[in-house]
Parts: structure tokens; sequence; C-alpha cells
């Protein structure tokens, strides 16, 4: 059983993530609205996944992230970032920050969520994350995903 | 005649010439004073410029025509002192009509002496500048004006760029939501559809998706406007970049019944681009290609280079672009109406940013077309530095 964490402030996106990602028996998936409640729940519970949103009120990813990482050991839990920025301040705040991966949220369908989610949770533990700019795929913010051809990603 | 009154003669001739030349200008006054500076004569063009008529002025006192402030400041009797010192003396200031009116004056008190070195008194030349001044003003103000009004031009630029691009990442926002349920439902992780429920739900998604391809249409064109890309460049083949485009596309073409071919008539080396977006540029006009080119038409690509440059021309068998709208094929929003633009689609921005993409790479991109005769876009692209 794989512990999931959604944190999303649309509700129509964070039910249509957690529906679809609750289609896998394995996953057991929670959702947050914002930075705040999702930390809340990380001193409660240990994920093995984070899909964080960027822009959230109350408190944002790259804050939430913040105090994340300067909680709890880094090589514990994913963190896929899912964003509809496509450039800018905000994404550069979350790299320094050790995140996994960057995805641009309106690119993708269903299957690509869950074959990243999938790829994120079978490189748990044989790969440590580096702390630096760690951006090595093709959902990268700024890379066209390859299921969408007419959908780009700037 | 005797020699002394021709003499005679000429000394009056002479006057009377000088006496003409004063009078005669109207747009200098010209005028004499005396020692202590009360004024002996006045010219035609003392009074059209003062208002004073000659007995009205003449033997009062210099300061007459001075403004209050100078006289306070004992200004006429310096100038004189000066004058008598120096020889002469040019100022510029305010001085005063008969109506009490101000005019600005370009003014010059020449001191007069006699053969022995004695000062006998003053030659006074105004003219009034006031015109000047002000035009002189005007330009001033004018260009303070201009300034002011670039800076915020500039500053609304930046607003708008800004806007647009918050507006624009928003905007994706409901669309991912929309594309996640319709595809869940086109999956059939909804249950089964029918054939019509699938049709319709088809249609929305596609509709959505041309929705998310128009928000980020705008976001990449308010991004270069603002001056915000950065190219991430790496060597790449084009040949390898055209092939992927033309492979992506091929279900385009296919339906269409379009042939595509690629010519290499040069072996293509590396070159320094920004991959992913010169690959949006090409997939662009590709794309276009096949849009405004009808059923059963053909697409050619040929690669070529020279020592410095690597090009790309791309050729369709299709509608054309007319001589009047050509120019405009690269403006912003521009989409020209032809037989098949209807049915084509887009934003209008696709060929105003691959420009400024490919102007970054210091590249040119260039059109040849003709109604009913097909369209070329030739781009060339610098191949950067070498390889190693």
């Amino acid at each position: 059983m794989r512990k999931l964490l959604i944190v999303e402030d649309d509700v129509s996106i964070r039910e249509a993530f957690s529906i679809i990602l609750r289609l896998n028996a394995e996953y057991e998936v929670t959702t947050a609205e914002n930075g705040r409640v999702a930390l809340d729940l990380c001193n409660q519970n240990t994920y093995d996944l984070i899909l964080l949103d960027i822009m959230m009120p109350v408190m944002d990813g790259p804050t939430f992230l913040k105090e994340y990482s300067s909680i709890y050991p880094v090589d514990v839990t994913k963190i896929i970032i899912m964003s509809n920025l496509s450039s800018g301040s905000e994404l550069s705040l979350v790299q320094d920050l050790g995140v996994d991966k960057t995805v641009l949220k309106s690119s993708i369908t269903p299957e690509r969520l869950m074959s990243i989610v999938a790829e994120a949770l079978e490189q748990q533990g044989s790969t440590t994350r580096e702390f630096k700019g760690n951006r090595s795929n093709s959902d990268d913010v700024g890379a066209i995903d390859n299921d969408e051809r007419s959908v780009s990603a700037y | 005649m005797t020699l002394d009154q021709r003499e005679g003669e000429e000394i009056i001739h002479q006057k009377d010439r000088y006496q003409l030349l004063v009078d005669s200008i109207q747009d200098y006054a010209i005028f004499l004073l005396d020692t202590s500076g009360y004024i002996e004569t006045w010219n035609k063009g003392a009074e059209k410029i003062t208002g004073y008529t000659a007995d009205e002025i003449i033997g009062k006192h210099l300061s007459a025509l001075c403004p209050p402030s100078d006289i306070a400041h004992g200004k006429p009797d310096k100038q004189l002192l000066l004058a008598a010192r120096t020889g002469s003396t040019e100022d510029e200031d305010w001085c005063v009509k008969k109506d009490g009116s101000r005019f600005w004056a370009d003014e010059i008190l020449t001191a007069l002496f006699n053969k022995g070195g004695s000062l006998i008194g003053f030659a006074k030349i105004t003219r009034d500048i006031t015109d000047k001044k002000r035009s002189k003003h005007a330009l001033i103000a004018a260009n303070k004006l201009l300034k002011h009004q670039h800076i915020e031009l500039e500053a609304l630029n930046n607003v708008k760029d800004e806007f647009i691009s918050l507006a624009s990442h928003q905007l994706r926002t409901p669309a991912t939501g929309i594309k996640q349920f319709l595809g869940l439902l086109l999956e059939g992780y909804a249950g089964n559809l029918t054939i019509q429920q699938s049709a319709y739900i088809q249609k929305a998604y596609e509709s959505n998706e041309r929705q998310i391809d128009l928000v980020n249409g705008l976001l990449r064109t308010a991004q270069v406007d603002a001056g915000k890309v950065n190219l991430d460049k790496s060597f790449v083949n084009l040949r390898t970049v055209i092939d992927g485009v033309v492979d992506g596309l091929r279900d385009v073409f296919d339906a269409r019944a379009q042939s595509v071919t690629v010519i290499e008539k040069d072996n293509q080396s590396d070159i320094y681009i920004d991959e992913p977006r010169i690959r949006m540029v090409i997939e662009n006009i590709i794309d276009n290609a096949s849009k405004y080119t009808e059923n059963g038409g053909a697409v050619t690509i040929t690669l070529s280079e020279t020592n410095m440059y690597a090009q790309v021309s791309i050729k369709d068998t299709g509608v054309g672009i007319s001589e009047k709208d050509i120019k405009k094929v690269f403006e912003k929003f521009n989409r020209i109406p032809n037989k098949l633009s209807d049915t084509a689609g887009g934003t209008g921005l696709g060929l105003y940013w691959a420009k400024k993409i490919i102007n970054l790479h210091k590249g040119t991109i260039g059109v040849k077309s003709a109604v009913d005769e097909g369209t070329e876009f030739i781009i060339k692209l610098p191949k950067g530095l070498s390889r190693a």
C-alpha cells in the first residue's frame, strides 16, 4: 500500500487527480487544499509521494517545501511538482529544494499521470534525490509531452 | 561744384544713407543714448517692437524699457557702466513695451567714443526674440513630456505582459480539470459509452485542447515580447528534428492524403540551437503547410547548408498568399482569409512567435508565395559554435 498526498487548491483538479490515482488499488490517496493543511497531515503521517501544486493560498508550494524539508529527511518521500506555471521564479524556487520532477498539469492525460506516479514510486529507495536542480525527464516544464502533440509546455 | 561742396554733399549723402538704413530696419530697435542713458534717437524698428513713438520716448531714460525688478537691481546703469568700460555688452533679458507687456530681448549696447577717446554716448540694438524663446521652451517641454510618456508606455507594456502571463496561467486551471474528467470518460473509467456519447465527449475534449493551445500560444508570445526567453541551446541535427516532426504529423498528412517529402541536399552538420523551441517553430510551419493545402497536395522539406548557416525550406502546393497579404504574414494575430482559413483554426500567433525565436537565434525566416501557387517558408539558422 503506497500513501499518496495530493496538495492542490483547485477543487476540480484535486478531485480529478484523486479519482485517477484511486483507480490503482495499491494507492491510498489523501488530499490537502494548501500547504498548511499538507504540513499538518505530514506531521501525522508519512507519505511515499507528494504531488505538490505551486500557487496556493494560505501556504504555497515553495513555502511548504521549505518547511517540510527542514523537518523531514529528504530521501523518504518523493515530491512531484504539479504546476501550470511554465516559467519563472516560483519554479526555480523549488528546484533547489530537491524535487524529483516538475509536471505541467495542463499537458498530461490521466494515463500519463498514472505512469508518472508509478515511475516515481518505482524509483523509491533505489535512488537518492539530489538536491540541486534534479530535472531529468520529459514532463518537465519546458518540454513537449509526447502524448499530447498539440499541447506544448511553454 | 567745388571740392568742398562735393565733399559736403558726399557727407550729407552718406548720412542720408545711414539714416535710411537705420530707419528702414523694422525688426531691430536701433537707437542712440546719451552718456547718462537717455534716449536720443528712435527708429521704426524700435517703435514696432516697443510700441513707443519717437515723440513719446525721446528724452526718457533707458530704464523706461526695463522691468521693475531690473531697475531695482540697478541694471540699466550697471550695463551702461560695463559697456563704457569694455566697449559693448550683449544680454538676453525681459524688456517692457509701452502697454506694459513684456518681450524677451536680445540686446547689444555699444559705447561710442569720440576721436579723443571720450565717451559721447551709446548705441543700442535690441531684437525681440520672444518667439524663439517660446519655441525653445515648447521644445524642452515637449521633450520632457515625450520622455515621461515613454517611461509610462514601457511600464504599461510590462504590466500588459505580466497580465497576459497571469491570466494565461490561471486559465490553465479549469482547462486542466476538464481535460482530466473528459479523459477519464473517454477511456471508459466511468463505464462504457455509447458511440454518440463518446463522439460528443471527444468533441468537447478537442475543444478544450484548442483552448489549452490558445493559452500556451498567448503565454509563449507574452514571454517572448517581454524579452524573457532564455534560449536553451545544444547541438542538434536538423534532419533529426525534421524527421521527428514529420513522424508526429503523419496522421495529419494521412487524413488529408497529402504527401510529405524530406530532401537533404547537403549533409547536415549538428547546429547549436534551442531544440524544443526550434522544433515547435518547424512543427508550426509544417502543420500550416498541411492546413493550407487541399487534400491530395504535397509538402516538400528541403535541407541545405552553407559554411555558416543551415537552411530549411518548407514548400507546399496549397492556396498561397497574395502579394498584399504576404507582408503581414509574421504579424501578431494575423490570420489571412483564404479558401481554407475557416477550417484551419489557429491563433494567429504562431508565425509571430516563430520569427521572434528565429531572430533570437540570429537567424532569418522568409516567405515566397502567390495565390494558388503554394507557399515556401525558408529558415536560415546560424550553425553556432563549431563542434570540437
